[in-house]
């Protein structure tokens, strides 16, 4: 958040030139607030000139009034178009970068957003994206306008009696420094500030989603005494913010009161030697109202800008980050061999997965068995290509998987999440996720293989039943089997499953891998599994652990080869009959 | 039953002004003493504003025509008397209600934070989870920025106005009119704009909330749109969402800057008013009835009409803020109006049969549509072992989560210990009954702190007290899988270790707890059978009079049971033995096939 690096130009010239595609809005937005101030500026001068003009009796009743009522008609007129215009921009500005991200975060890889992690981007998408609104839609338009008042009421003051202005003007400075020294304060805390919301929200975010947990544990009490910690830290940084501007506040009342006793004591003496006319005397009240305004907005638009372009050179973190190469030309029709060559992955320093070699022959059934954190699911990563291995090489039909062309690919690859996702629409978008346009008859036919039928049948609306967010109306099974439903309707030549039989009893998994051989008699099918129930009958069993390959082999075989093996086996066997 | 915090508009209850306030009002109490010393700086400081151009009108009235140097000096002094003391009680007044303000904000975060503590699970099923955070962040931040902010400026600014309206008029009749009636007429305007303004803060708001929402399902779903390459289903979807924010958000704007420009208008016109009034009351009449002309009377007008226009002005400003905060203020208000209906009840019906737990034909359903659970009876034997069994989607999870009241039965009674299970303090029961949840969850920190998460007991336990317990209860080697033990890192989301090691660490963390009831919900789902025969081994070795009820789909997990229970559509069967229980579980794959 520190924003005095060396980058700081850098930094602003990046929002700055985001900011030049919409040029003609700033422009139109900073143009009317030109004229608004322009026209407030002229008021004490028609002010002077009526009180004037009453000394050299040329005061006319009708004239004032006309002047003024133009004046001030015109100043309401094009404030309400500046502002509508503001806002129309802003928003603009702040939707389109928004689109931006978006637009960036879906080309990204699943390792990128995995670790950036979604709640820092739910963030930059709506707090930072505000933040950066907030500064277009006020402060461009308010520094503009400051800097035009300040400078006008400057001149307007040295023209009409410098000996007065001067004085009048040596006020600046001191304002200037004690903003200077409270609002570095002031920009710490508010950076202290920040750390300590999100940390409330951190607190305020698990405790509704792990809800279950805290009311199952009764743990309302340690949540409430977390939550006290924070929110109670929130109040110290909240307060130091207060005081702050506690001191501001009497600063600016000071500086106002000093300069009208030297309006009032010079400027008395001056009338009365009759050096200063009595309109120009009231004039120079009110051009201290108006200029001490933007030096105290400056103050406050200076200890945000920085903070603004902080803010945006994070977001262009995102928008700028490189996106990953996924994938190659390659397009063809796959017939389903997989094979892992010497393949090694590290997660944060840590070996996941050492020299793992086997391969799946084209319409065969390979079944994945391994402990708890052997590195099963990371296999399963790493064949989709959602992550890639530090070394080694996976390949499909022969060819390396990041020769293919993605979408070639994941059209002919069915995957199986062991977390089962579901979108928050329909069941039959659901299912037919990828392509729209599917046929009853392949929804009809994945939705029977998945045993999902009798199911989907006792739903009045059918396949055109909402699901909620968290799929509340379905229990874990009939998640799972829906999210294999989704899978198969892509007609894949490769069937990836994850854990897929965890929630789904012994009987449904039977029926489903029966119907699989029935309905989809051509494909390849990867199954990670802890039961090795599941995959007796498989063509091949690979047995990992600790991230590395024990075995490889028929069920037979294993049982005969293999220790390990033999030891899940028995594990699971109690209830043979 | 219904917790749903509608964002449908027609549903959401219309919470005006005065009703938000009141309940507002007591989050104030306790501040009551410094907000009345804030008032007595905020009345000095007025006073001092007030002052300030009276004097500099009455000595240009006075010395300023007559050339009096020595009076003229003489005023500057108590000119400046009167500043030194206003600026001084400015600052204290500002910093006093600057921490009251911070005290109602810390009030109100706790009050939400304890509501939602107190809401029953069924609340946060029926919300969704992007929103109500959002709900939660944006609308406190928005309160935050009303209280440090416009809370302050918005009650020395009515103080002044109210004083320079007294003066003015004292000053001069026609004159000080013509500012109250500009008052009174943006009063007005005010009034009915306000409407307007909240509404577009409304849709502003419940739109933002959608964003959010949407964002965080996307996010979450991320891997799936990665692989069935539907990039553009993330995208598609986002592009609505924005859109509709947008137009929501824009109308919200130009809605919040409509009053500024009207006061401004108003306050320009009428100081325009007022000098030409002036001119002639003060100035012209004067000379023409051959008095003298009241020049520093038309200057302290002209000084008043700053004073009065500029917090005017600036009230537009806060109007609005506050319009925000209001529209903020209720949704918040919303939430803390729900109220639990799992509350303790004092149920004198007794259950004789000695059992650890009885359901006497319980029935639950979120709609009297669709009923999970239809009339069933279970009777739990203390020290025995029980297994739930039954295809998915029959009721499994329903009748554990009833079990630990989760929710209340729809209609029966659920007995523990011979007491209605609603009779029972949250606390009574959570310290006997031990629930393991089908979707295990992690708090970010550390191992340590998950396993001591939620138990007094053992809350204030040293990393080293600690490892003796879990040796203690045979615990210890399920820990020591982890590279760092007890101080192994946990992740926001744990998405650095895998489910398998996330059960097994919410196995542990009710162990330790050291239940009389253990329930486990499919809790062992994603750990390898290898493991799990570990699991089991710690099973065994707990005490005789622990009951323990197990859903699993494995069979060897429930082989072991006293007894078994087939839950299948809602009803319940009870068969003899394990082979007859086998028999229904395969004559329920038959009946489908």
């Amino acid at each position: 958040m520190d924003q005095k690096t060396p980058e700081t130009t850098k930094k602003q010239e990046s929002l700055i030139s985001f900011l030049k595609n919409y040029k003609a809005l700033i422009f139109g937005v900073i143009f009317l607030s030109l004229i608004v101030n322009l026209l407030t500026l002229i008021l004490p001068r028609i002010n002077a000139r009526v009180i004037d003009s009453l000394q050299n009796l040329t005061y006319n009743k009708d004239e004032a009034l006309m002047l003024f009522g133009v004046v001030t008609t015109a100043i309401l007129l094009f404030t309400m178009v500046q502002n509508v215009l503001s806002s129309i921009t802003s928003e603009k500005i702040a939707a389109e970068l928004r689109r931006q991200l978006i637009e960036k975060i879906s080309r990204q890889s699943f390792t990128y957003v995995n670790q950036v992690t979604a709640s820092k981007l739910l963030t930059n998408l709506t707090a930072d994206v505000d933040a950066v609104k907030q500064f277009i839609n006020q402060r461009i338009v308010f520094a503009f306008a400051a800097v035009v008042q300040l400078i006008g009421s400057i001149i307007l003051l040295l023209s009409i009696n410098w000996r007065l202005a001067i004085p009048v003007l040596l006020t600046i400075p001191i304002l200037g420094v004690s903003f200077g020294v409270i609002f570095s304060k002031i920009e710490k805390y508010f950076v202290q500030g920040q750390e300590v919301i999100d940390k409330l929200n951190r607190v305020i975010n698990e405790s509704i989603v792990g809800s279950a947990l805290v009311r199952v544990l009764n743990a309302r009490r340690f949540e409430t005494d977390k939550f006290l910690v924070a929110n109670e830290e929130a109040r110290g940084v909240g307060t130091k913010i207060v005081n702050g501007f506690a001191a501001i506040i009497p600063i600016i009342n000071v500086v106002v009161n000093v300069s009208f006793l030297i309006v009032m004591g010079y400027g008395g003496i001056q009338v009365i030697d009759g050096t200063l006319s009595a309109g120009d005397f009231s004039a120079f009240f009110s051009y201290i109202f108006i200029f001490i305004f933007p030096i105290v907005m400056l103050g406050f638009l200076a200890s945000g800008i920085g903070r603004a372009f902080a803010t945006y050179t994070r977001l262009k973190e995102v928008i700028d980050s490189e996106e990953p190469k996924e994938g190659g030309n390659l397009k063809k029709e796959i017939e389903g061999s997989i094979e892992l060559r010497k393949v090694t992955l590290d997660l944060e320093n840590k070996r996941i997965l050492g020299d793992i070699n086997f391969t799946v022959k084209p319409k065969s059934r390979v079944g994945i068995i391994g402990p708890t954190a052997a590195g099963k699911t990371q296999i399963f990563y790493l064949i989709t290509g959602l992550i890639q291995p530090n070394e080694g090489e996976i390949l499909v039909d022969g060819k390396p998987i990041n020769d293919y062309d993605r979408d070639n690919l994941y059209s002919q690859m069915g995957m199986v999440f062991q977390d089962s996702i579901i979108f928050n629409t329909t069941l039959r978008e659901n299912i037919a996720f990828r392509n729209e346009e599917m046929s009853d008859e392949t929804i009809w036919k994945a939705i029977e293989t998945a045993e999902l039928k009798d199911f989907v049948d006792t739903l009045p609306e059918g396949l055109d039943t909402k699901i909620s967010e968290r799929g509340s109306s379905l229990s874990g099974g009939q998640k799972q089997r829906l999210t294999l439903a989704r899978a198969l309707a892509l007609n894949p030549k490769i069937l990836l499953l994850d854990d897929f039989t965890a929630r789904v009893d012994i009987n449904t998994e039977r029926k489903i891998f029966a119907n699989l051989k029935q309905n989809y008699p051509e494909i390849t099918v990867v199954a990670i599994t802890q039961k090795i129930k599941s995959i007796e009958e498989f063509d091949d069993i690979v047995l990992v652990m600790e991230g590395e390959l024990i075995a490889t082999g028929k069920h037979e075989e294993l049982l005969k080869s293999s220790l390990e093996y033999q030891q899940i086996y028995n594990s699971q066997q109690r209830t043979e009959d | 039953m219904n917790y749903e915090l509608s964002n449908d508009e027609q549903k959401q209850p219309k919470v005006s002004f005065v009703p938000a306030i009141r309940e507002l009002l007591r989050y104030i109490q306790g501040s009551y003493w410094k907000i009345f010393v804030a008032f007595i700086f905020l009345a000095i400081t007025s006073a001092s504003t007030i002052i300030a151009p009276f004097l500099i009108g009455d000595v240009t009235n006075k010395y300023i025509p007559v050339g009096d140097r020595d009076n003229l000096i003489k005023f500057l002094i108590i000119l400046a008397v009167v500043y030194a003391i206003g600026s001084l009680a400015s600052y204290f007044q500002i910093r006093v209600m600057g921490q009251v303000g911070q005290k109602i904000l810390f009030n109100i975060r706790n009050a939400v934070f304890q509501k939602l503590q107190s809401l029953p699970l069924a609340f946060f099923n029926q919300n969704k989870s992007g929103d109500l955070i959002s709900r939660i962040n944006n609308d406190t931040d928005k309160m935050n920025q009303a209280f440090s902010e416009t809370l302050l400026r918005f009650t020395g600014d009515i103080l002044v106005i109210f004083g320079i309206g007294v003066v003015m008029i004292i000053l001069n009749q026609t004159l000080g009119l013509i500012a109250i009636a500009t008052l009174g007429l943006m009063l007005l305007v005010t009034a009915a704009l306000a409407g307007w303004i909240k509404s577009r803060n409304d849709m502003s708001l419940q739109r933002l909330g959608e964003l959010a929402g949407s964002i965080q399902e996307s996010l979450s779903n991320f891997k799936v749109t990665v692989v069935f390459n539907r990039r553009d289903y993330f995208r598609d979807s986002f592009k609505s969402v924005n859109e509709n924010n947008r137009g929501a958000a824009t109308a919200a704007g130009i809605a919040n800057s409509s009053l500024a420009p009207i006061y401004n208008y108003a306050a320009n016109l009428a100081s325009a008013l007022i000098l030409i009034g002036g001119i002639h009351i003060l100035i012209l009449d004067k000379v023409y009835a051959g008095q003298m002309p009241e020049f520093g009377t038309l200057l302290a007008f002209i000084l008043y009409s700053n004073t009065f226009f500029g917090p005017l002005k600036e009230m537009a400003e806060l109007f609005t803020q506050m319009q925000v905060a209001i529209a903020s203020w209720s949704r918040i208000f919303t939430l803390l109006r729900l109220k639990t209906n799992l509350v303790q009840l004092d149920i004198k019906e007794k259950d004789e049969s000695g059992d650890i737990m009885k359901f006497d034909n319980v029935s639950f359903g979120y709609d009297k549509e669709n009923m999970i659970l239809n009339r069933i009876n279970i009777e739990l034997q203390a020290g025995k072992t029980y297994a739930l069994v039954g295809p998915t989607g029959g009721g499994k999870s329903t009748t554990a989560s009833l079990m630990v009241r989760l929710y209340d039965a729809t209609e029966g009674q659920v007995f523990y210990k011979g007491k209605d299970i609603r009779s029972y303090s949250p606390e009574e029961l959570s310290e006997e009954i031990g629930f393991i949840l089908q979707e295990p969850f992690l708090f970010s920190g550390t191992i340590a702190e998950n396993v001591k998460y939620g138990n007094t007991k053992i809350a204030e336990y040293t990393d080293d007290q600690l490892a003796a317990k879990l040796k203690e209860l045979g615990l210890e080697q399920l820990i020591e899988r982890f590279g760092d033990g007890l101080q192994t890192v946990i992740k926001p989301g744990a998405e650095n270790i895998s489910l398998g090691q996330r059960q097994l660490i919410s196995f542990v963390r009710v162990l330790l707890r050291q239940p009389k009831l253990l329930i486990l919900d499919e809790a062992t789902a994603n750990i390898d059978t290898v493991t799990e025969q570990l699991l089991e081994d710690i099973l065994n070795k707990l005490p005789e009079e622990t009951t323990m009820v197990i859903i699993a789909h494995r069979l060897n997990t429930i082989e072991r049971a006293d007894q078994i229970f087939f839950i299948s559509g809602g009803t319940i069967e009870k068969p003899v033995d394990f082979d007859s229980a086998l028999g229904l579980i395969n004559a329920q794959g038959k009946m489908k096939s």
